[in-house]
């Protein structure tokens, strides 16, 4: 056991260090001179500054040396500085990451709830209304792009109606006022709680409750009431499409796998013993068609800090895909680059913690 | 020798004739097809539907709302919208369909390889997987326009990254071919590795590489249609997706609603379309998902149930069960997640 833990560490760390070796080297094939957005402000003709800066910074050390130059800052977790925001790398994304998580968050637990009892109950009873509808729709909806229905319901409620606000995430001129100690200590004794809770009742459940939960109490307890309607009011149109997509596609996941499981002799087992059918479908169908799930969610885990450029460029949400786009159109490497290493590095986590909940979840799944 | 040739070319053109029949004779197949072939001709077409340019400024008559002329309206520039959505037909299908064929072609082959050439192949093959699995399209892709902003730099990227979903599917797949009773009598009787892998092994995955190819195809158009609407790929050529960029720039103020509309209606019918040839597609080829629909045991009253499992344990002979336990516990170690 321990053997196969320590084959994953091992192939996760090496998949990093691909990426960082392939971050490396991207901007210095993309750009004929990396150096050059150091030089911003400096003009054509003084190449004496210009071969200081460039001796400042290191462009002049053999390929070698910038590399593992590169992997050592990398290592301390320095990403360096962005020349346009002029600000360091981490600031500019910290700014952004808790933007893109009010849109991916909330519509991933909503899209996740809502997809858990449409395809439960669809997958249930084949002939249901519910069942109907998720098959009719799941046909339609993967080929529809939902960038463009975003497109059109901006245009339908925001521009023909007025029910909601066609931009940003906030109203024009207000800041968002968030006073951090009081979220963290909300925070920690939400924790706590939800630790104690479950050492007291041993039961796995209290943590994916609780630990939400306390979440949502700090953020109640750190922003004023005003500034979350504000930003609710905001989020609800990008959140509403986003959702639409993705109740179709968890629905349709769990009525396959409701199917699935229901054809397994396990529950033809089951149902001979004479157990009664509600035990039948909560204990031993429902518990073991959520098992294809753990991976679904795992993977759109790591989208939940990177959010969508789409989304965000359609609907000017200041989040980590519309820093993306910018920093690419203004050529601001030292940002794009991390901003790639670090959606890399939260794949590689969250592939590594899906693997390990998976296999407490299902026993089954041997070491391949 | 010619008139051998010549009749082995006549029997597959035969094949061919039979095969697409068969397609057509499905349902949802004759919908794919008559969806696809619509968008196939405005895109060959284009020029000859439309007495419109695409470079035709006429900046006194933009933003115009639909009209007999313009049966969509114009554009800021005054070009029409509906000329430009049948020349953006073809820089749709040729990113999906060039895409699709380049990924299923990648990915069925190091899928086989992987699967049938021993471990360093396989070795190489998977981490290879599991690092490009890791890496964002989106973001790579944008990065990556800063080099070159070419539609030839999109399906290469999407070609370089995308052919790992094909290849574990193809890898699955050819795993439990392999130990399959006719590839074993194959191997036994002293057949090559690669005849083997021609003759047994790609047809048992045909049917599969062919449905994946179709639904690639429809899955690569939509990225298309984002990634142009980001503003990637060559700005001198129309697509769908950058119609739709000028749209939102424009034509939500002045409630210019076909603007907005017809890119979408045309991308969803190409991409239904190609979706539907896919699942026909799987409907002809599969051979078990004629079998499945009588296998549901789900429904039945306890009593018909029991009476099942004790019906189906009473066949099986002693060592048939011994056997099936073997075959279970042998399953278990392999059983791969997707």
């Amino acid at each position: 056991m321990k053997g196969y833990y320590l084959k994953k560490v091992l192939s996760s760390l090496f998949v990093l260090f691909i990426i960082i070796t392939l971050n490396f080297f991207l901007p210095r094939m993309i750009f004929s001179d990396p150096a050059q957005p150091y030089f911003a402000g400096v003009p054509e003709d003084q190449t004496a500054l210009r071969e200081q800066i460039r001796e400042e910074y290191g462009f002049n050390d053999p390929l070698i040396v910038q590399y593992f130059d590169y992997l050592g800052r990398v290592f301390t977790l320095d990403l360096g500085t962005s020349h346009v925001y002029k600000d360091s790398v981490w600031k500019v994304m910290f700014s952004r990451i808790p933007w893109s998580m009010v849109l991916t968050v909330s519509s991933m637990l909503i899209s996740i709830t809502l997809g858990i009892i449409l395809g439960a109950i669809a997958g249930k009873k084949r002939d249901h209304a519910a069942d109907k509808v998720l098959l009719g729709l799941s046909g339609v909806t993967t080929a529809i792009p939902s960038f463009w229905l975003a497109l059109v319901s901006l245009m339908l409620f925001a521009f023909t109606f007025k029910i909601f606000p066609y931009r940003g995430a906030m109203t024009a001129g207000y800041t968002l006022s968030f006073n951090g100690p009081v979220f963290l200590i909300v925070l920690v004794v939400g924790v706590a709680l939800t630790v104690a809770l479950k050492l007291i009742t041993r039961k796995i459940i209290c943590i994916f409750i609780g630990s939400p939960l306390s979440v949502l109490a700090a953020l109640l307890a750190a922003v004023p009431v005003g500034d979350i309607a504000d930003v609710a009011y905001h989020a609800a149109l990008p959140v509403m499409i986003s959702v639409f997509s993705g109740v179709i596609s968890y629905g349709l996941l769990v009525r396959n796998s409701m199917i699935a499981v229901t054809n397994e002799d396990y529950i033809l087992t089951a149902r001979a013993k004479g157990l009664p059918p509600s035990v039948v479908l909560y204990k031993h169908t429902f518990r073991n068609a959520l098992l294809p799930l753990i991976t679904n969610v795992g993977m759109s885990m790591a989208g939940l800090l990177g959010g969508s450029v789409l989304m965000e460029k359609i609907f000017s949400w200041p989040g980590m895909g519309q820093l993306l786009l910018d920093a690419c159109n203004n050529g601001d490497y030292q940002l794009s680059q991390a901003i790639l290493l670090l959606f890399a590095s939260i794949t590689v986590v969250c592939n590594f913690i899906t693997d390990l909940v998976y296999h407490k979840f299902d026993p089954r799944v041997k070491e391949v | 020798m010619m008139k051998q040739l010549g009749l082995r070319f006549l029997s597959a053109l035969r094949g061919i004739g039979k095969f697409l029949l068969k397609i057509l004779k499905n349902p949802k197949g004759r919908l794919g097809v008559i969806l696809v072939g619509i968008v196939v001709l405005a895109a060959i077409l284009a020029p000859v539907l439309t007495p419109y340019e695409l470079d035709a400024y006429d900046i006194a008559n933009g933003l115009a709302k639909p009209s007999r002329e313009h049966l969509l309206g114009t554009d800021k520039n005054g070009i029409d919208i509906l000329t430009q959505i049948l020349y953006g037909a073809r820089i749709s299908l040729i990113i999906g369909i060039v895409t699709g064929l380049c990924v299923t072609l990648l990915g069925a082959t190091l899928g086989v390889v992987s699967a049938y050439f021993g471990k360093v192949p396989a070795t190489v093959i998977l981490n290879l997987i599991n690092v490009l699995l890791v890496i964002p399209t989106t973001p790579l892709m944008m990065i990556m326009s800063n080099l070159s902003s070419s539609y030839l730099m999109m399906i290469a990227i999407f070609t370089l990254i995308g052919w790992c979903g094909t290849a574990r599917v193809v890898r699955a797949q050819v795993l439990s071919v392999m130990n399959m009773n006719y590839v074993r009598a194959a191997e036994l009787s002293g057949g090559s590795k690669t005849y083997i892998m021609y003759r047994h092994i790609l047809p048992a995955v045909s049917h599969l590489l062919i449905m994946n190819c179709a639904l690639s195809c429809a899955g690569f158009m939509i990225a298309e249609a984002g990634l142009s609407f980001i503003g990637l790929g060559d700005p001198s050529v129309i697509s769908w997706g950058k119609i739709l960029v000028a749209a939102q720039d424009s034509a939500f103020t002045s409630g210019l609603w076909a603007w907005v509309l017809a890119p979408g209606v045309a991308i969803f019918i190409t991409v239904y379309g190609f979706m539907q040839i896919g699942y026909a597609l799987e409907e002809i080829l599969n051979p078990k998902m004629k079998r499945k629909k009588d296998k549901r045991k789900n429904g039945l009253p306890p009593e018909e149930a029991a009476a099942q499992v004790f019906a189906s344990m009473a066949e099986q002979s002693e060592d048939e069960a011994l056997r099936l336990k073997e075959e279970f516990s042998k399953e278990v170690p392999t059983r791969e997640r997707t």
